[in-house]
């Protein structure tokens, strides 16, 4: 079973305490002694004991080995010289003695340097060690069998996994989901190709994003992750600030240029109805070039005004403004035969900013008709009802149509800015300023969509507080 | 000033675009009002001593003086004269708010305007004493 010391993965043993590595060198001696006693290998006395000096040298360190000498030393002469089982003190006898215990100096030398070099190695890998796990950022080793052989604490608590769990594992059976995904493929390219790899990737367990640099070894990959998910929430801030500025200076500018022919053509128009030269003819055309312009008006007021509406909030019957919204689609509605089913509860009425509802309604029932195909059909409902989680009273605005459906991944976006499913007409910018104006209302939105063959639709409920309108202005307007 | 029967209402209209300019001017002199055209804030300033007008409808965004400098300046100087501002800007509504964290109460109206609606509001405000 390897050993896991300060996260990483350990395959040598040595003692570290004084009593056990004095101990160890008597039973190396001991065991000297042992082989000693056997006639067969009698003939070979010092070479035991010399081998007891070495692996205490090497296993225990210089003293332990010191102590196994001067024993062995001892125990030499009283077994093995002649007389066997007494002391010998001849010239000979301690010439041999000497000779042993030069051999056994020289070995414990050779070990003691050996084991400076190892406490040398040993400490350089401590403080390895205690670097990469003060860094702030994760580092997990990785061998060539793609075994975890390292993790740093800050690696662990980034990932929220232990320590303990992860390393001699596997990674690809520890991460199974990873397997055959860009991480895969990256470390691969970074292992088989000997370079260095960097690249960002989001870690669902976490809900988090990880900039990771991968570095290839001979042993394996090092692997240094840093969480950014802060940093990528603020890029995209900025992305979508960036976005929205863009598009209101467009807006602004459009807006200018629309509104002042409009403007002139519009009087022009009221100048032209007030001539009595007109006959029938002409004037029933006049109508419809002012109802039309009246259109052109509107939407520009809509999708290019981003107006404020600095009214005060003030008693809002939704079932009317729903109808006067209907009445502006009217043509539309006619053209694609759509059959549009009306239910209305008595006095739906909140306190709201009229044009800012009116602009939410707007937008809802634009996508319901642009949705749904010829002779589909459309569902308005509005009436008194209570918050579905609070229960506050207030009334419920309900769209629904029998369209195409929205999928679920265009249903995660739906309402964000610039997200749109009308590739060439939509700004996808309406349904974002509807939850705006929803939310500044303290009321809210939901969806329910189904892209089931035969059975498509979209619902779209709004909840609308009785009066909790801010009497702040915001930005309004826009269209999907 | 203000309408009595003896003359009718003067109405300043201040717009650097002719075609909305002269449209309105021709619609208010038709409707009973009598109305005078100036293409920019500076010029209005200049006659709407000598003219005196009951109601200054008035654009905001403006080469030069501003709708909004220019309806400041007259209400101080001549508070019995209403202004309108009328814009097809969104930076118009920005103006407007922050003269009114100043202490000024304009009107703003959007461009564009139905004709209808604009001779309401000016009926209106000819009608009102100051």
């Amino acid at each position: 079973m390897p050993l896991v010391r300060a996260g990483l993965l350990q395959t040598e043993v040595r003692p570290t305490s004084a009593a056990l590595r004095y101990g160890l060198a008597l039973v190396f001696v001991a065991g000297a002694l042992g082989l000693n006693v056997l006639p067969d290998v009698r003939a070979l006395p010092s070479l035991f004991f010399v081998g007891a000096v070495a692996l205490s040298a090497r296993f225990c360190g210089p003293g332990p080995a010191l102590l196994a000498t001067f024993i062995s030393a001892i125990l030499a002469d009283y077994i093995s010289l002649a007389p066997p089982f007494g002391w010998s003190f001849t010239l000979a006898a301690l010439f041999r003695i000497f000779c042993f215990i030069v051999v056994s100096f020289v070995v414990i030398s050779v070990a003691r340097k050996r084991s400076e070099a190892e406490l040398n190695v040993e400490e350089a890998r401590r403080r390895l060690v205690e670097i990469l796990q003060s860094v702030s950022e994760g580092v997990v080793a990785l061998n060539r069998s793609w075994t975890i052989t390292y993790l740093n604490e800050p690696g662990a608590r980034m990932l929220g996994l232990s320590i303990r769990d992860v390393l001699g594992k596997n990674i690809w059976r520890f991460f199974p989901r990873a397997t055959g995904t860009a991480l895969q493929e990256q470390f691969e390219r970074a292992l088989n190709e000997h370079m260095v790899v960097r690249f960002e990737r989001y870690y669902e367990p976490r809900s988090a994003w990880y900039q990771i640099n991968v570095y290839p070894g001979e042993q394996g990959l090092t692997i240094f992750f840093q969480e950014i998910t802060e940093k990528k929430r603020a890029e995209e801030a900025l992305r979508k600030s960036e976005k929205l500025a863009a598009a209101g200076r467009l807006a602004a500018t459009i807006a200018h240029e629309i509104n002042n022919p409009l403007e002139g053509v519009t009087n022009l128009l009221f100048l032209l109805r007030k001539n009595d030269s007109l006959d029938e003819k002409a004037r029933k055309h006049l109508a419809m070039a002012e109802q039309e312009l009246a259109r052109v008006a509107h939407v520009a007021r809509q999708t290019l005004g981003f107006y404020r509406d600095t009214t005060a909030p003030k008693p809002l019957n939704i079932a009317s403004t729903m109808d006067e919204v209907l009445g502006l689609y009217g043509r539309r509605i006619e053209a694609k035969k759509l059959h549009v089913r009306k239910e209305y509860g008595p006095d739906p009425v909140v306190t709201a900013l009229a044009g800012e509802v009116r602009q939410v309604l707007s937008n809802l029932l634009v996508n319901a008709i642009d949705a749904t195909a010829d002779r589909g059909r459309v569902r308005l409902r509005a009436r008194f009802a209570h918050d579905w989680t609070c229960g506050k009273p207030g009334v419920r605005v309900t769209v629904a149509d029998t369209g195409i459906g929205i999928s679920p991944e265009n249903r995660t976006n739906l309402f964000q800015p610039f997200h749109t499913t009308k590739k060439d007409v939509g700004t996808g910018l309406g349904l974002w300023v509807s939850s705006e104006i929803i939310q500044k209302h303290a009321g809210k939105i939901r969806v329910r969509s189904s892209v089931m063959p035969g059975r498509s639709g979209t619902v779209f409920t709004v909840f609308l507080p009785l009066g909790a309108a801010q009497p702040v202005s915001s930005v309004s307007g826009v269209s999907a | 000033m203000m309408q009595d029967g003896r003359r009718k209402p003067v109405v300043m209209i201040v717009d650097d675009e002719p075609v909305i300019r002269e449209t309105i001017l021709e619609i208010l002199n038709d409707e009973g009002f009598e109305a005078i055209g100036m293409s920019s804030a500076t010029q209005a300033l200049a006659w709407v001593e000598r003219i005196r007008p009951d109601v200054i409808l008035t654009d905001v965004v403006m080469p030069g003086t501003s709708g909004i400098e220019l309806a400041a300046s007259v209400a101080e100087k001549y508070p019995e004269c209403r202004v309108v501002l009328f814009s097809g800007q969104s930076a118009a509504t920005d103006m407007v708010e922050r003269a009114r964290a100043q202490g000024h109460d304009f009107d703003l109206l959007p461009k564009p305007l139905d004709p209808e609606v604009l001779l309401s509001t000016l009926r209106s405000l000819a009608r009102r004493e100051p």
